[in-house]
């Protein structure tokens, strides 16, 4: 600890070129929740998934031209750095707290990302893949530097990106003979429509239940599709895992520079997800729908063992195992149905090299690059909220010539030790909170930067774009804004039931999802015995459907925070006194322009 | 809320650097309007633009569906693909335009009330 954080926003500036600082920044962007998460949502959500990446874009555009070149300019300042140096100690902890916590889930969700290729290649189970994973970070957390963090993250960029484009070159290549997916997959996409229809006329399909893969808001509405890109976009915005690397550079042009290199980098992995995502869903419509139950390949055998398959019900352990679940439903099927098939959302991508017929070589390349990136990412994660805790009180630059980033005193040692507890207190939370499996990966995202737009975001963008904002506004925004997104993600996940019935009138559930709220409580309140657990996870299950504040979805969640926060952010400044000289001197300071860039 | 930071906690006790600090702010009233102006004006609308591109376009995705762009639907493409590469491009030539910015003497009477038209300014972060 005492290599990485003895001074680590010093050692992160050293050295290190904007280059390189691009290029980590865009290895850092392709994780392992990217990877395996964001390929899991396309292939399952369709056209709705997409949402996504545009909430990732907006991140990449709202943090270059709103946040990450002013902290740069006033002093090379983290986000809860430039919080404490803003707004004061109190204000700065509660925005400490903010950033714990959505590391927290963050880190969870790198964490299952990277349990996820050792348990199924090594067949550990998932809260032992998750402990061990939890122990590779923390050794690489306290073990590295942050310019050697960024220094394995640039170095990594090209080869994950070569790695998991492979699953969609070779077939490109092979049948197109164009090896540019993201040019050819018109023609995948095409024929995913083609065997939809097809196995909706051969009865294999619900149609129903079957969501056209190509039709928007088939699993999202409209305005949750909108929230839940803003709200993934000003979350990101405010993460120091984004901006820690940007406000190091030399310059605040640099700054910029770094995020707009940077995203261009990403792009050309982001632009490979579709593709990979189409590739999925053609291989499941067109090798798995239709098979006989006694009929399929080992690969499957593969994921349920790892828990990550169930067929007609049961998990897919064996093929005689599956031959009699599907036997004994009552519409017993001759031929596998959709609906018959449960493959994790996680794990698709890791499927994708066996039903595009793949040799098992491109498996286990994508499944060491998932890793790797994971461990990367969650390092990072950890390191960069160890940076920014232990530079609070840190002074800024002088104003006279000095190298670029380097500050001029070190954290106390309270203070780095408090960064220490920190950071092991967020990794130990998340390896607990990753254990319960609680939600998919591009969820676990979701939520994650929705606390951080709900708690830092206002509070970043009024302290440097208002200068009227005072401390008690902003800690008042942070702690409400905070507290409503927590609370909409907690409770309409894990207490839906009471939420629903708190405020039902509020939600948009269709008459069907009522309908089926009701039958639900009515079943639990007849059910007697043992039937009263499943009557009630039914009735949860329903709860969760009907759940909601007019079709917000929790993972859209931090908008409603943000908004709120920014609310009262405005009306405390208002009716506070005006922000102290020091606090005006570090905005004018910000305001000034930089010649030369 | 305990305290405000403190900014210019750092700067040495002394009477030079008091009125070197004063000299900054002076200066500083003087160049930012213009420059601060036109700073969050571009800003604004690269934030419009943005906007537009990864809010609105998803919103008008089923009509786009009915043309189709390398065989696949327009709507689709546009979130796949087409407005990801316009917000790389857009940020690409924010960047542009903020150094041209930063770069540019402040001409006297631009609105904004600016009157500094040396460009040997002094920065108010002098490493940059």
């Amino acid at each position: 600890m005492s290599n990485g954080s003895d001074n680590g926003t010093r050692a992160l500036a050293r050295g290190v070129s904007p280059l390189t600082r691009a290029l980590a920044m865009a290895g850092d962007g392709l994780s392992g929740t990217l990877m395996l998460g964001f390929t899991g949502a396309l292939a399952a959500l369709g056209h709705d998934g997409l949402a996504f990446l545009s909430g990732i874009a907006g991140g990449w555009l709202i943090a270059m031209t709103l946040i990450a070149p002013h902290l740069q300019r006033a002093g090379h300042l983290g986000p809860v750095m430039f919080v404490a140096r803003r707004f004061g100690s109190v204000t700065a902890v509660a925005a400490g707290g903010v950033l714990v916590l959505a590391t927290l889930v963050l880190l969870a969700a790198e964490l299952t990302a990277l349990a996820m290729p050792l348990r199924l290649l090594l067949g550990v189970d998932g809260p032992t893949g998750v402990a061990i994973a939890a122990a590779l970070t923390l050794v690489v957390a306290l073990a590295a530097r942050s310019g050697a963090v960024t220094g394995l993250q640039a170095l990594l960029f090209v080869p994950l990106a070569a790695a998991l484009m492979l699953p969609v070159f070779l077939p490109a290549l092979a049948s197109a003979g164009v090896p540019v997916p993201q040019l050819a997959y018109g023609a995948v996409l095409q024929s995913i429509s083609d065997l939809e229809l097809k196995r909706l006329g051969e009865e294999l399909a619900d149609p129903v239940s079957l969501k056209a893969y190509l039709r928007p808001f088939t699993t999202m509405t409209p305005s949750a599709t909108v929230m839940l890109t803003l709200s993934m976009a000003l979350g990101l915005a405010a993460m120091p895992r984004l901006l820690m690397r940007p406000v190091q550079a030399g310059s605040a042009h640099q700054a910029r520079w770094v995020l707009a290199v940077g995203f261009v980098l990403l792009l050309l992995a982001l632009l490979a997800l579709p593709p990979l995502a189409a590739a999925v869903r053609h291989g499941l419509l067109e090798t798995l729908v239709g098979r006989e139950p006694g009929r399929l390949d080992p690969w499957l055998f593969d994921l349920g063992r790892a828990g990550l398959a169930r067929v007609c019900g049961v998990a897919a352990v064996s093929a005689d195992a599956v031959s009699a679940a599907c036997a004994a439903l009552p519409e017993a099927p001759e031929r596998l149905r959709l609906d018959d098939i449960d493959l994790a959302r996680d794990a698709l991508l890791l499927a994708l090299p066996a039903l595009g017929g793949l040799p098992s070589l491109v498996t286990h390349l994508l499944a060491a690059a998932v890793a790797v990136a994971a461990l990367a990412a969650a390092a990072w994660l950890a390191v960069a909220l160890r940076d920014d805790v232990a530079g609070i009180g840190v002074r800024p630059p002088p104003l006279a010539e000095h190298p670029a980033g380097e500050t001029s005193d070190t954290p106390p040692l309270w203070r780095r030790m408090l960064a220490l507890v920190l950071v092991l207190a967020a990794i130990a939370g998340a390896a607990a909170f990753a254990a319960t499996d609680p939600a998919d990966l591009a969820t676990l995202v979701a939520w994650g930067l929705a606390v951080a737009a709900a708690g830092l975001t206002p509070a970043l963008v009024a302290g440097i774009w208002w200068q009227r904002a005072t401390a008690a506004g902003t800690f008042a925004g942070i702690v409400c804004g905070v507290a409503l997104t927590v609370y909409y993600i907690v409770a309409t996940r894990y207490f839906a039931i009471g939420f629903y019935e708190t405020w039902s009138g509020l939600s948009n559930a269709g008459f069907g999802a009522v309908a089926d709220f009701e039958a639900a409580r009515d079943a639990l309140a007849a059910a007697a015995g043992e039937d009263q657990a499943a009557a009630l996870a039914e009735l949860d299950a329903a709860a969760r459907r009907a759940a909601n504040w007019f079709g917000i979805r929790s993972i859209g969640a931090g908008v409603l925070g943000a908004g709120a926060g920014t609310l009262v952010l405005l009306l405390v400044s208002a009716v506070t006194p005006r922000p102290g000289p020091s606090a005006r001197l570090l905005v004018e300071r910000m305001r000034m322009p930089s010649h030369g860039g | 809320m305990s305290g405000t930071g403190g900014a210019d906690d750092h700067d040495e006790p002394g009477r030079k650097l008091r009125r070197l600090r004063h000299l900054r702010r002076d200066m500083a009233a003087q160049v930012e309007p213009a420059y601060w102006r036109s700073a969050r004006r571009s800003t604004l609308a690269v934030l419009f633009l943005g906007s537009l591109l990864l809010l609105g376009v998803p919103l008008v995705a089923e009509q786009l569906d009915a043309v189709g762009v390398l065989g696949i639907p327009l709507g689709y493409y546009a979130m796949a693909q087409g407005c990801l590469i316009a917000v790389a491009i857009l940020m690409l030539f924010a960047m542009r335009r903020q150094r041209d910015r930063d770069r540019r003497p402040v001409a006297a009477g631009e609105p904004g009330g600016a009157h500094v038209t040396s460009p040997a300014m002094p920065p108010a972060v002098p490493h940059e």
